[in-house]
């Protein structure tokens, strides 16, 4: 099974970067680097849900092996 | 087996053991008869079939939300208990629900205004689905449409959410307690919501939907909880607590997906465009600053020297001017001076006065020149020319 990317942190974080980079603040060294970061970003949330697949975990099974 | 003699308290205590742990908890359809409910709050009564009894007790700390009452057909959950004193044994009932569509109604409105007043149903404390739903809890069965179709819906609109499944009984006796075990073990893996639910079927079929047990369940979770329980036109205890009521199992899948897989790369691609524009933007906006700068500075710089050279250049065709002019009255002087002394050298000026030019064969005898006697010179005068004979000469 893939392993868990946290899809919501990356995006979060992106719109952070994003948001970041539309204001007026950001020098322009500063600005490549977050570039650098929010096109990587970007581009592994397109990975992941290129190759999403359902992930269906059986709680049930989980919980007997556990007991 | 071997019989010895025992006490009655003995044997009683073996007969309690026997039916206590050798059978314990019991569930039992049956008809309610003699029931009593004393001052105390306890209620007696028994349950029936067509060959045998047993007697009941419900003492008042069990919930029992519906009016029990002879002749009703019930589901009793509980434990057998032996009562040594009066010799009898019994069933503790736990809990007690109808089987009959019309007392199960009744039952339904019971449980309904009882947790109504408790505040179940109020909109203020349902919880609302967070924005970002990576996490879905599935307690269902795991045969029937429900699953499928909720499953295919969370797969087709956002396949990157992960899905905890507790596959559960959704009807029959052990339902209620099954779909409480199935929200609670689901919570312990902190999802983002829970749904619960079947699909369609009769009030008898939907009714753990509708246990007290399931309703404190959904109210005590810390997850929100979607609830789809049967057909649109189908409402159970469970949709009015839970935090959403979908119409459909689908339905409920859609709740539980509020992005979409296409919206997200959409966004995402959006994002990147953003990115490349902005960046570029950035650079053509600097690029132009600088360019200003440089061409602001520089002209005024160029401007400066500009003005500085020309003045110069004033400066110096000014100085030549005057120098030149000096200059120039100073050759005139010289010329002037010049062209007096020449005009008193012309030899017309001293023939004017009287004076000769002495030839002799055609050349001026010049100052040191001898003349001879005899010679034959010739004398020019300003109006004449003559030609004579020298007779004598006398140096001085």
């Amino acid at each position: 099974m893939k392993k868990n990317v946290n899809l919501e942190k990356k995006i979060s974080e992106l719109n952070q970067i994003v948001e970041y980079l539309e204001s007026d603040e950001v020098t322009l060294s500063e600005m490549i680097g977050k570039f650098e970061k929010a096109m990587k970003l970007a581009k592994e949330c397109k990975d992941y849900l290129s190759e999403a697949e359902q992930k269906i975990i059986d709680i049930k099974q989980k919980h007997q092996e556990d007991s | 087996m071997k019989t010895t003699t025992l006490s009655v308290s003995q044997l009683t205590k073996k007969i309690k053991i026997q039916l206590e742990e050798g059978i314990g908890s019991v569930i039992v359809e049956g008809e309610i008869s003699n029931f009593k409910q004393h001052s105390s709050g306890h209620r007696y009564f028994s349950l029936k079939d067509d060959n045998a009894q047993i007697a009941c007790t419900m003492w008042r700390s069990r919930p029992l939300n519906f009016q029990a009452s002879d002749g009703m057909k019930v589901i009793a959950r509980g434990k057998l208990s032996v009562y040594p004193p009066r010799g009898n044994y019994q069933i503790d009932v736990s809990s007690l629900s109808p089987l009959g569509t019309g007392d199960l109604f009744m039952a339904f409105e019971a449980l309904k205004n009882k947790l109504n007043e408790l505040g179940y149903f109020d909109e203020e404390i349902k919880k609302p689905l967070p924005e970002f739903i990576g996490k879905i809890g599935l307690a269902t069965s795991e045969t029937g449409a429900a699953v499928r179709d909720i499953l295919s819906t969370l797969k087709r609109r956002f396949p990157v959410a992960e899905v905890l499944f507790r596959s559960c009984a959704v009807q029959g006796s052990e339902a209620a307690q099954d779909i409480v075990d199935s929200i609670q073990e689901l919570e312990k893996e902190n999802p983002d919501v829970i749904i619960i639910g079947r699909g369609g079927g009769s009030m008898e079929d939907l009714w753990p939907f509708n246990e007290e047990i399931v309703a404190n369940a959904i109210y005590n979770c810390k997850t929100p909880i979607i609830s789809a329980v049967g057909h649109e036109t189908d409402f159970t205890i469970s949709d009015f607590v839970a935090d959403l009521r979908a119409a459909t199992p689908t339905a409920a899948a859609e709740l539980a997906t509020p992005i979409l897989i296409d919206n997200l790369k959409d966004y995402l691609d959006d994002v990147v465009r953003n990115l490349e524009t902005l960046s570029s933007d950035k650079i053509n906006e600097l690029n132009d600053h600088v360019d200003n700068m440089i061409s602001d500075y520089l002209i005024n710089r160029i401007q400066d020297k500009l003005h500085f050279n020309q003045q110069r250049v004033d400066e110096m065709l000014f100085h030549i001017d005057s120098s030149m002019s000096l200059k120039l009255k100073d050759i005139k002087s010289q010329i002037d001076l010049l062209s007096t002394k020449t005009e008193s050298l012309d030899p017309d000026k001293a023939l004017k006065k009287g004076y000769a030019i002495l030839r002799s064969d055609d050349k001026i005898i010049n100052v040191n020149d001898d003349i001879s006697e005899n010679s034959n010179i010739q004398i020019e005068r300003i109006f004449d020319i003559s030609n004579a004979k020298i007779e004598k000469v006398n140096k001085k």
